[in-house]
């Protein structure tokens, strides 16, 4: 069995992992340690080989590879330690239990940063209905087939789900030679980013299939066909209009869940809508030295954020491993109308700025944002559009901060759907 | 001509009206800053993409290496792109951004790798 002692230790070394732990670094931890389970650094970004990375962070276009190598090159140089082909097992208050080809390997820390990620959500999470044949994928699973084992997945392809991954694996697909006959989205609006919409569907003439939905896949030792049928406005398919959709493989692009079974281990609340951790503004869960960020979180649409909220993450996790984070009075931040969550969802009393990031319930237009605390609107945002695929973020500045009545609410409030 | 392009460049996504004859004459409404001007135009006469694909290697755990041009490439050449790729092959060791192919399919753009791999 092998020890160790640090200030911070990090789990996983995707965006994350690496942003926390290089800000942790910066922010006076001495001894910083990232845990990996794969051979290499840089986490879901080794696979996400398109461009539109960085944009923001860097202000340059980069692949998700340039992105995540970027981070792995910041953390050596920042003095990061890294324990790669090592699992994370188990949270015994301030000791990390994991294992690797060594053994046990013991971690005591000052404050942990869980930087976990996500995983897909299956057909089992979906309950279709249909067969069970080869050729069925989720949209990532296929991705990193393609994009790091050089594999051909299939040759017409049926996509379930609008999601980012799912409409950028359309297009992957295509210029691999693939036809990609439909992308079905049950939902009346795209789940992912317009851009993805415009660059990988439209750019290639592959239909978007709105308020549609499979309800019967066919095969026995392949996929054979999809049955597609419109839903309603319950979301219940309308029987009478379903086609059949020949294709060898289907694409789920449905969803991602926050990987938590970590730290369910150290039992900290999680928020049955992000399924992540409940945290405050410092990404600090109801056990004081756990920190969460990224992914496993809350789901992010780009890494940009998640770099920035990951610094934050690593910075006030080497805050308390210091003992220089104030533990102060906390009041709750509850998503109103029109919101469907918000992250974090309490607020420590502070005199500082705190950024609250949320998604709309719905899309529309000439949209208001606002946080209100129980005596009023406190900040209030106007924007041309929203839409749940897109993270907002609301500022509430110091000086309101200091000052906040009762409970924060964000609501957004569309002017036109 | 009247063309409406969803502008990508920011978050905002404006719904830029282009109207045309010729390209020196175009009227363009609906932007809502300068770089919409520039990316309607572009979408309407010449669009652009980054080339991202991947190139077979050997040499390591990884079966295919990540490439990228430096520049965005004529829309219209993308799908060539992608088969001139599929012909190439590399042995590790490979430093990211290293020139693979120059003036890549005569475009101004250079095939350069998006990752090292020793």
């Amino acid at each position: 069995m092998k020890n160790y002692t640090c200030n911070v230790v990090v789990v996983g070394a995707g965006p994350a992992g690496l942003a926390a732990a290089i800000s942790a670094k910066k922010n006076g931890a001495e001894n910083v340690i990232i845990i990996e389970r794969e051979n290499r650094m840089g986490g879901i970004l080794k696979q996400c080989i398109h461009a539109g990375f960085g944009l923001q962070y860097f202000g340059e276009e980069l692949t998700g590879p340039e992105y995540a190598e970027k981070f792995m090159n910041l953390a050596k140089d920042a003095g990061v330690e890294f324990l790669l082909n090592t699992t994370a097992i188990e949270i015994k208050e301030k000791s990390l239990l994991c294992v690797n080809t060594e053994g046990v390997v013991h971690i005591e820390f000052g404050a942990l940063v869980l930087a976990m990620g996500c995983r897909e959500r299956t057909r089992a999470n979906l309950m279709i209905p249909g067969s069970r044949p080869a050729g069925i994928y989720t949209a990532g699973t296929a991705q990193k087939l393609i994009n790091v084992f050089g594999h051909k997945v299939g040759d017409e392809v049926v996509i379930l789900g609008s999601g980012d991954i799912g409409m950028i694996m359309a297009r992957r697909l295509t210029m691999g030679g693939a036809k990609v006959k439909a992308v079905i989205e049950i939902m009346p609006y795209l789940a992912g980013l317009v851009r993805n919409k415009l660059q990988c569907l439209d750019d290639f003439d592959i239909p978007l299939m709105l308020s549609h939905t499979i309800v019967d896949i066919t095969g026995v030792d392949r996929v054979e066909s999809v049955t597609v049928a419109p839903v309603d406005e319950k979301r219940q398919p309308i029987m009478e209009q379903a086609q059949v959709i020949p294709c060898d493989t289907l694409l789920l692009s449905v969803g991602l869940i926050p990987e938590n079974e970590l730290t369910r281990s150290a039992d900290v609340s999680l928020s049955g809508i992000t399924k992540g951790a409940v945290v405050n503004q410092y990404k600090q869960t109801d056990k004081p030295y756990i920190f969460a960020c990224g992914n496993v979180l809350h789901v992010n649409d780009l890494v940009d954020h998640v770099s920035h909220e990951s610094e934050d993450a690593g910075k006030f996790a080497a805050m308390y491993a210091a003992g220089k984070l104030p533990q102060t009075e906390e009041i709750s931040v509850e998503p109103g109308e029109g919101v469907r969550y918000v992250c974090p969802q309490k607020m420590a009393a502070t005199e500082e700025n705190v950024d609250l990031y949320f998604r709309t319930a719905a899309p529309g237009r000439n949209t208001t944002l606002t946080i209100s605390d129980d005596t009023g609107v406190l900040v209030t945002k106007k924007l041309v559009r929203t839409t749940p695929g897109t993270i907002e973020k609301l500022t509430l500045p110091g000086e309101l901060a200091k000052n906040t009545c009762g409970k924060l609410v964000v609501r957004a409030e569309h002017k036109e759907v | 001509m009247k063309n409406t392009v969803t502008c990508t460049i920011c978050p905002n996504g404006c719904e830029i009206e282009v109207n045309y004859t010729t390209k020196e004459d175009a009227v363009i409404t609906g932007h809502g800053c300068k770089r919409g001007i520039t990316y309607s135009l572009d979408e309407c006469f010449a669009p652009k993409r980054t080339f991202t694909s991947s190139v077979k290697i050997s040499g390591t755990d990884r079966r295919v290496l990540p490439v990228r041009t430096t520049a965005p490439i004529p829309k219209e050449l993308v799908m060539d792109a992608a088969q001139a790729v599929r012909t190439m092959a590399l042995t590790v060791p490979v430093q990211c951004g290293q020139v693979l192919a120059e003036n890549f399919l005569g475009t101004d753009a250079n095939l350069v790798s998006a990752m090292t791999l020793e």
